[in-house]
């Protein structure tokens, strides 16, 4: 009874669909190691405000996840203020190209290769389609820690870059470093964690016991309506590859921000960052608190600001993780301010 | 000098609730500290003692409002606790220097306790005259055992422009005592937390101001990140930090920002620092607030109940005893 159930929930879950507006551009680019990225293109509107705005989702997501709809897309909003606005979809996520071992696109995706290869397949792709230089560069969550590790490793090609809800260390809390040890041999065993279903499935369901813990971890119910919040899960989630997971590991059991040898500190090398930084954090972001968003913060080499997104700075209500992108206010609360830091910088 | 330090007389004040002697500590610049014990009731004094100290604007209560907080916690399982009124507090001398809270009230304490105690003593700082405590630690490890940090900067901002209004004005407890500032008191030191009906309604009222000298500095330290002691500052004082340590973090405290404190691990790195981080996804009710950490409804379970394991499990020996008191 309960199969069928769940059958007949993913059935209605499916149809959820929200087109993109005709404005949007589809691209792809290509990695140096054979991987093809689905990105999308939103075309400035009026007079051109500055360089192109790149958006990257974080971990479990895709594209969609930044740019929702009308009301919930940053890459949209950047658009209507005067700047060719893009989002990518990194490899194994959204339309762009999944694990196939029969082409040589093995399973095992690390934080690695979005940096070393995802990213800067985008920017040649954003740059040779719009002439522009450089570009400027928004990432949620960990895409936020893919700018860090990019620029921290001598990536070019970025202008300004904002984070948001970007940690560089997940060891504050006692939930999560328990449970890596209990389930790494079950993430292992998996390979992929599939989520792109199940978020569906979820979102269609009345809020239960794990609609509560989504709300305390992810986001604030006075930011994001249940609507909303439904739509992401339909949407915006992509399944996780373990190794992926695994790798991120020692950032919750002992908040170490490395590559999966230990062989690259990112914390350490992000004093060499000399791209002008906005670091923001939501005061109720139970994923990546303060404190741990903080602390790419002080890692920073170079011109930097924060922002903290809370009632106390003028917010309507403090901000969890999602809310700042998918929030209700966030064009107000979040983007309009980042846009502000991202136009000052000469 | 010691014997300078260490004036200690005994004094009731009427006011005192039962089971609190307050005692008069002078400073070796001659301020008046309020010092209050809170002995444990079973009488055994094997477990040793711990200083409390909390943040500016407040006083005792802070410890001890209408019989519960952490002083009679810690009474109630055994520990002889003791909280220190720094000057610019409830019953103690007014201040001008922040410094001196470090420099002179903290030692003065530290050996009006050694008056009765042989053995390392505990501490539990809290917010910014906690940091401040903090540094008298870092000091004069000898005298320390264990240190619980409650939301103590060490890399300060002006957390939102309420705060920098407030100090700015000379604001910061003046106005409290006013009921109608109830909202201000709210989002300032308690937002989204819980509290017993009339919990923060009474604290507010016990608020005292620092006066505006000590304001102005506290605000100067967070517009610059760091405050000057007589030799160094505040971070390179922390730097030498042994005393092991455990940070608890409020993640909605609005006075004293959470990401304000959690740097002392990087900056004491001897302190062997561990981190608790209060938020609701740990199963908490809230995130808790700055007082909420001491006077919240759950300040118990949340708070109090890990920092006395923490306290409790560095010794597996029993402490010194006091002194004159037979050991068992």
């Amino acid at each position: 009874m309960r199969w069928l159930l769940l059958s007949l929930c993913m059935s209605c879950a499916a149809p959820v669909v929200v087109p993109l507006p005709p404005e949007a551009r589809l691209h792809e680019a290509v990695t140096d190691d054979g991987w093809r990225l689905a990105l999308t293109e939103y075309p400035a509107q009026g007079p051109v405000t500055g360089p192109p705005v790149l958006v990257c989702h974080g971990i479990s997501a895709n594209n969609r996840n930044v740019d929702l709809d009308d009301r919930h897309s940053l890459p949209r909003w950047l658009a209507a203020h005067g700047r060719s606005a893009w989002t990518v979809s990194l490899r194994g996520t959204g339309a762009s190209d999944r694990p196939d071992a029969s082409k040589g696109r093995g399973d095992r995706i690390r934080f690695e290769d979005f940096w070393r290869h995802d990213l800067p397949a985008a920017i040649r792709v954003v740059r040779a389609t719009t002439g522009a230089a450089t570009i400027d560069y928004v990432g949620h969550s960990m895409g936020g820690m893919i700018v860090y590790a990019f620029l921290a490793e001598g990536g070019e090609g970025i202008h300004a870059a904002v984070t948001l809800g970007s940690p560089t260390r997940l060891d504050f809390s006692p939930f999560f470093a328990p449970l890596i040890p209990a389930m790494a041999p079950v993430i292992r065993a998996v390979g992929t964690l599939p989520l792109e279903k199940p978020g569906a499935v979820l979102a269609s369901l009345p809020s239960t016991g794990a609609g509560d813990f989504n709300q305390r971890l992810l986001y604030n119910p006075a930011n994001v309506s249940p609507e909303t919040w439904r739509r992401l899960n339909v949407l915006g989630v992509a399944d996780t590859p373990a190794s992926l997971l695994l790798e991120l590991a020692p950032l919750v059991q002992r908040g170490a921000f490395q590559s999966d040898d230990g062989a690259i500190d990112y914390r350490r090398d992000m004093q060499r960052i000399r791209v002008p930084v906005l670091v923001a954090a939501g005061k109720a972001d139970h994923l990546a608190t303060v404190p741990a968003v903080r602390d790419g913060y002080r890692a920073l080499g170079g011109p930097k600001q924060w922002l903290l997104i809370a009632e106390e700075n003028g917010a309507q209500a403090n901000y969890g993780h999602m809310d700042l992108v998918i929030g209700d206010r966030a064009p107000d609360e979040v983007w309009r301010p980042l846009f502000a830091f991202l136009s000052r910088q000469p | 000098m010691r014997s300078l330090l260490c004036l200690v007389a005994l004094q009731f004040a009427a006011s005192t609730p039962s089971g609190v002697a307050r005692r008069k500590v002078v400073a070796a610049d001659g301020a008046s500290l309020a010092l209050y014990r809170f002995a444990p009731l079973s009488g055994g004094f094997d477990k040793g003692p711990v200083l409390l100290v909390g943040d500016i604007g407040f006083g005792r209560e802070l410890f001890d409002l209408d019989g519960r907080g952490l002083a009679r916690f810690l009474q109630q399982h055994g520990r002889d606790a003791f909280v220190l009124e720094a000057r610019g507090q409830g019953a103690s001398s007014a201040g001008a220097h922040l410094k001196d809270v470090a420099e002179l009230d903290v030692p003065a304490a530290l050996d009006a306790i050694a008056s009765v105690h042989e053995g390392p003593v505990d501490l539990v700082a809290h917010g910014y005259l906690g940091t401040l405590a903090l540094v008298a630690a870092a000091n004069r490890p000898e005298r320390l055992g264990h240190l619980v940090a409650l939301d103590t900067p060490v890399e300060p901002e002006v957390p939102n422009a309420l705060t920098e209004e407030l100090l700015t004005h000379g604001q910061l407890t003046r106005r409290f005592p006013d009921p109608r500032a109830g909202a201000t008191f709210e989002a300032l030191f308690a937002a989204h937390s819980h509290f017993e009906h009339g919990t923060l309604s009474k604290l507010q009222g016990t608020m005292h101001s620092p006066g505006d000298a000590m304001a102005s500095e506290l605000l100067g330290w967070m517009r610059t990140g760091d405050l000057a002691l007589s030799k160094g500052n505040v971070r390179s004082a922390l730097s030498r930090l042994r005393s092991p340590t455990l940070l608890i973090l409020a993640l909605g405290d609005t006075f004293a920002h959470p990401e304000f404190a959690s740097p002392l691990s990087d900056i004491a790195p001897h302190a062997n620092v561990r981190e608790l981080a209060l938020s609701e996804l740990n199963g908490l009710d809230d995130d808790s607030s700055h007082v909420a950490l001491l006077l919240g409804a759950n300040a118990a379970k949340d708070v109090f109940a890990p920092a006395l394991g923490f306290l409790d499990e560095a010794t597996s020996a029993p402490r010194a005893l006091q002194t004159g008191v037979t050991p068992r």
